[in-house]
């Protein structure tokens, strides 16, 4: 069938992922810097690009292999939410896309105009 | 016409009827608007920059076919910035599902005939054309094939297979966008294109929804509006004054109102004047108003023209052989003798010329040229620009 589309990958903060201020559950798109990477388990750490938090997260890469990993690079990660042993957040990726020299302050700003503008629309509703 | 204005007539009626059982006034404000109409939206028909989520939700424009509705802006096309998630290849297409972070579309990118076309194997092609070919059609290819995680940029128009919604792209490429730039750009001016463009009310000019109004008044008291009679008057006025057994040369406004058959048209129940009107007979000034503007229009028309006698008389131009054209034709071969003159003169020249003369001080400018371009179907005057004359003898 032709309508098999997957569910859309809301754009989430990395910061707000691993507080749970909010409840986030099922399919995200997140912004991070790529920690390490094991091939063998297929799975990457990567944590905030902002500097003055750490969070940490894994992403299960089985979906997304060959995954071209370079620690310190910046990620783009789209997929779905699960949790692992210990309720653990894992981020099961489908796509990723490298994004270093991104503007992260920028990437921000509009997040939260775009944020803003649906907060309104829904107010007025 | 009519029958358009009808349809929307009914609109009016139901949306009237709706108005007070619809809660808040943004309801109002959103009235679907006639297709007739739709082009004075600045959105109408242009690609319009939307919230994949927003697309997703428009359902089929009410009043018209092709469109669908946001608010009630009628959106055909769409066009659309965001990472690819889901690729299907099909013979003669791509099937791409396009995520913005809102929502996920399928959009169909329709695969290039011209590509096989350009790079056919010609008869006396050399072997390494051939090679030279293929490769170059085998990168082509590639080139309109994308990967999950691009960002594509897609546009096309809207439509609806099987219950869903989608993209049938006229235009669709990659964006060579390591660094997020346009994707950022867009999420920071979707909002304000939402605020300025989209969320605000298409609303008709005011002087449309005047019109629109006397329009549906006259249907339902079935009068007859002014414009029409001053039509039907004008036609009769053109036919009686170009019989030649009339014989009427010159006429005075309130001439006309001897005439039954004029009296008849302007004289009948008429929407503009109802309010004014007394019971059994038309208002005198309703008569006059109307008589006035269909000679007004004649004037226009260059079939009569005001006497220098008398501010209400009116001359008749019956031929080439009336005394207007004649004395144009004077001022003509009189005036192109001259050196200024030599490369013909100008019509407002003509005009200034006859102004000179008791009989046509009040002729206008309309009649001069038309009377201008009656004298060149009789091969007497060469126009030698669009404005310019030159007699012939």
């Amino acid at each position: 069938m032709a309508w098999n589309l997957p569910a859309c990958g809301k754009i989430v903060r990395l910061s707000e992922l691993m507080e749970g201020s909010s409840e986030v559950t099922g399919h995200v798109r997140i912004l991070a810097r790529l920690q390490s990477y094991d091939c063998i388990k297929q799975q990457a750490v990567v944590c905030n690009v902002e500097r003055n938090c750490n969070h940490q997260l894994l992403i299960d890469t089985r979906l997304v292999e060959p995954f071209h990993a370079r620690a310190g690079s910046v990620f783009q990660f789209l997929g779905e939410i699960d949790y692992g042993e210990n309720a653990q957040i894992i981020l099961r990726a489908r796509v990723v896309r490298c994004v270093d020299g991104v503007d992260v302050a920028m990437y921000n700003k509009a997040l939260d105009a775009q944020r803003r503008f649906f907060a309104k629309r829904n107010m007025q509703t | 016409m009519c029958a358009k204005f009808t349809l929307f007539c009914l609109n009016i009626n139901i949306s009237d009827e709706m108005g007070p059982e619809k809660s808040g006034i943004s309801d109002t404000e959103f009235l679907p608007i006639p297709k007739q109409f739709w082009h004075l939206d600045p959105v109408n028909r242009s690609y319009a920059k939307m919230y994949i989520a927003d697309i997703l939700q428009l359902e089929r424009y009410p009043t018209g076919e092709g469109a669908f509705a946001y608010k009630n802006h009628p959106i055909y096309r769409v066009d659309i910035i965001g990472w690819l998630v889901r690729v299907e290849e099909r013979t003669s297409m791509f099937q791409y599902g396009v995520d913005d972070g809102t929502g996920v579309i399928n959009c169909c990118c329709w695969k290039s005939k011209k590509v096989d076309e350009q790079f056919g194997i010609g008869d006396g092609a050399a072997f390494s054309d051939i090679v030279l070919g293929k490769v170059a059609n085998h990168e082509m290819r590639q080139s309109l094939c994308f990967e999950l995680g691009d960002v594509i940029h897609v546009r096309g128009r809207l439509k609806h297979y099987r219950n869903r919604l989608e993209v049938s792209a006229s235009y669709y490429r990659k964006l060579e966008d390591p660094c997020c730039r346009t994707e950022i750009y867009r999420m920071e001016a979707l909002p304000n294109l939402y605020e300025n463009v989209y969320d605000r009310p298409f609303v008709l000019p005011s002087h449309m929804v005047k019109e629109l109004k006397v329009e549906k008044e006259a249907k339902r008291t079935g009068l007859t509006r002014e414009a029409h009679l001053i039509d039907q008057l004008f036609n009769y006025l053109q036919s009686h004054l170009a019989d030649r057994h009339t014989g009427i040369r010159n006429f005075h406004l309130n001439e006309l109102e001897t005439i039954d058959a004029v009296m008849t048209i302007a004289s009948s129940p008429c929407l503009e004047y109802r309010n004014e009107r007394g019971i059994g007979s038309a208002p005198s000034k309703q008569i006059r108003s109307i008589i006035k503007q269909a000679v007004q229009r004649l004037e226009k028309d260059g079939c009569v023209y005001r006497s220098g006698m008398s501010q209400d008389m009116y001359e008749v131009v019956h031929s080439s052989t009336s005394s207007l054209d004649q004395t144009i034709l004077e001022i003509l071969r009189y005036d192109c003798q001259l050196i200024k003159y030599e490369g013909g003169c100008h019509y407002m020249h003509v005009m200034d010329r006859l102004h000179g003369d008791r009989d046509f001080q009040n002729v206008s400018a309309d009649t001069v040229r038309l009377a201008l371009s009656r004298l060149e179907e009789c091969s007497e005057v060469i126009s030698a620009t669009s404005k310019h004359f030159i007699p012939v003898r």
